[in-house]
């Protein structure tokens, strides 16, 4: 569960990202947050990830108080949460197979078990085939698909993506939403995404929190642009 | 621990893939200690044999005190007791003018037979002076001029003591030299490694998501310096080995003289070789250290 109670955050350069934000997401949910840019959803991310720490209030991941974590703490709290980005952040010099071991690697599960998994995870994101392939020659959805693979490779409980759409056209958007559907649905995975993409929001209607000025404006389990 | 000695083959391809990346920097590095160990290693190599030459001359060292003329047989045994009760003697003996003069004949040829004829002989009765410890020879050769019935000692100590004061300054600044090496070498490899890391700056991000700790990112890196550290040391070991074996076979064993011996090249050429990749590896690890330190601190 995550839970933000009466957070702040400013930046020294005096910018106020959020404002007294409380927020509650349950396990399993699928969140859209979307607000225009500067409106704080960067930060929320930071706040999330442990990048940041808030000024004011808690921000309670998984009953973890990240505010207060150690800093050796951190990457074993990371493993829990997985992250996807606009722009891919792929290894270019490793192979669709490599990129996603490459997570599992570095937390020092076994070769076996990382051959294991790496095979399921190429067949949930339907990438068996590109294996072998190196980023470059893979289309900008596919490439978004290993990252999802690769975010999700140790089972993290939380998924947090950082419009992952932001860089493809509307059908292979299509795909990464049904992905990510279909991850929080089989395993349960709580999934936050932050999106400006309309037509999604629209069309799989999940609650949808909107921040603007580093408030919350409007947080409903309706969902969907046309019902704000 | 155990997930640091499991991952210890993983971080080692790691920094292994990196010396291939940017070989240009990583060469001029491991140049750089090379020049540097390779300057140390001929120092140690000529300290061992000038201090071998030293205490091989040392323990040759006599001193030779003439007795003044005109001392009679009394006086003579006197002077032997006096001697005999100063500290650090090993052995006295007594060597008259005509021994003195047959051993010059013997060693220098007939030439010096002309003095052999009743009072033509220059020379003067000596006390040969030999002493327990060759570093105290200057000491005891004071004491024994001051005696009465001493006409003058020689013991050749000045030409040892310039031999030695050369070695000293040759010592110590080779050793500021080397130092100075050492520290460009640490500053070298530390700028290698740092780029090591801004090239790998994005992959060093995403370990970060994925929850590495922070060991895990920066072990490849202080490998990778003492690799580049390793290279370094193969250079001057690859010469010594080679070349100091060689040397020594030429020379059979000795340099100039039979009192010059070199040092053999077993075990000094085993310690030498240690003593070098020790260092290399000591020089590549600090560099990659601070570099490190520096930029792969703990940030959230």
């Amino acid at each position: 569960m995550i839970e933000l109670t009466n957070v702040t955050k400013a930046y020294p350069n005096g910018v106020h990202a959020l404002n007294h934000v409380d927020l509650k997401i349950e396990d399993g949910e699928f969140v859209y947050v979307i607000g225009a840019t500067g409106s704080g959803k960067s930060t929320l991310i930071k706040l999330l990830n442990g990048e940041e720490v808030a000024d004011e209030g808690t921000v309670i991941v998984n009953g973890v108080n990240v505010g207060t974590l150690k800093h050796r703490k951190v990457p074993a709290y990371r493993r829990n949460i997985g992250c996807i980005f606009q722009d891919y952040r792929l290894l270019p010099k490793l192979t669709v197979q490599e990129n996603i071991a490459f997570a599992l690697e570095v937390i020092g599960m076994s070769k076996k078990a990382i051959k294991n998994r790496v095979r399921e995870i190429l067949d949930l994101v339907d990438l068996r085939d590109k294996a072998r392939s190196y980023p470059d020659e893979l289309s900008g959805g596919q490439q978004q698909r290993v990252t999802i693979g690769r975010a999700i490779a140790n089972r993290p409980k939380i998924l947090i993506a950082d419009e992952p759409t932001g860089n493809l056209d509307p059908e292979k958007s299509l795909e990464i939403i049904r992905l990510l559907e279909k991850i929080n649905h089989n395993f349960g995975t709580t999934i936050v995404m932050v999106t400006h993409d309309k037509e999604l929001v629209d069309r799989f209607k999940k609650r949808t929190i909107i921040l603007d000025g580093g408030y919350v404006i409007h947080d409903s389990n309706i969902g969907g642009y046309k019902s704000l | 621990m155990l997930l640091f000695l499991k991952s210890i083959p993983r971080l080692y391809r790691s920094a292994r893939k990196d010396l291939g990346r940017h070989f240009p920097m990583v060469f001029s590095s491991a140049l750089s200690i090379g020049v540097a160990l390779l300057i140390a290693m001929l120092l140690i190599v000529v300290a061992a044999n000038v201090n071998q030459f030293t205490n091989s001359i040392e323990e040759e060292l006599v001193i030779q005190a003439s007795i003044n003329p005109t001392a009679d047989e009394q006086t003579k045994t006197n002077l032997y007791h006096e001697i005999q009760s100063l500290d650090y003697i090993k052995n006295v003996r007594y060597s008259s003018k005509e021994n003195e003069l047959d051993q010059l004949i013997q060693e220098n040829g007939d030439i010096f037979s002309q003095y052999a004829q009743e009072g033509r002989n220059p020379l003067y009765d000596i006390y040969v002076v030999e002493v327990t410890d060759p570093a105290q020879i200057d000491q005891v050769s004071q004491q024994v001029e001051e005696l009465d019935g001493i006409q003058s000692v020689n013991y050749g100590g000045g030409s040892i003591q310039k031999l030695v004061s050369i070695f000293q300054g040759l010592r110590q600044y080779g050793s500021l030299f080397i130092v100075g090496m050492i520290l460009l070498a640490v500053f070298l490899i530390r700028n290698t490694i740092k780029m090591t890391i801004h090239v790998r700056k994005d992959e060093i991000a995403i370990m970060r998501q994925v929850g590495a700790y922070n060991w895990y990112i920066s072990t490849p890196f202080v490998i990778e310096g003492m690799m580049i550290g390793f290279w370094g040391a193969l250079i001057p070991s690859l010469l010594v080995g080679i070349g100091y074996p060689l040397l020594y076979q030429n020379l059979h064993g000795v340099f100039i003289s039979d009192l010059f011996t070199l040092v053999t090249p077993i075990p000094f050429l085993f310690w030498v070789i240690l003593g070098l990749f020790a260092l290399g590896l000591g020089i590549g690890m600090i560099g990659s250290y601070l570099a490190v330190r520096k930029y792969i601190r703990w940030i959230r």
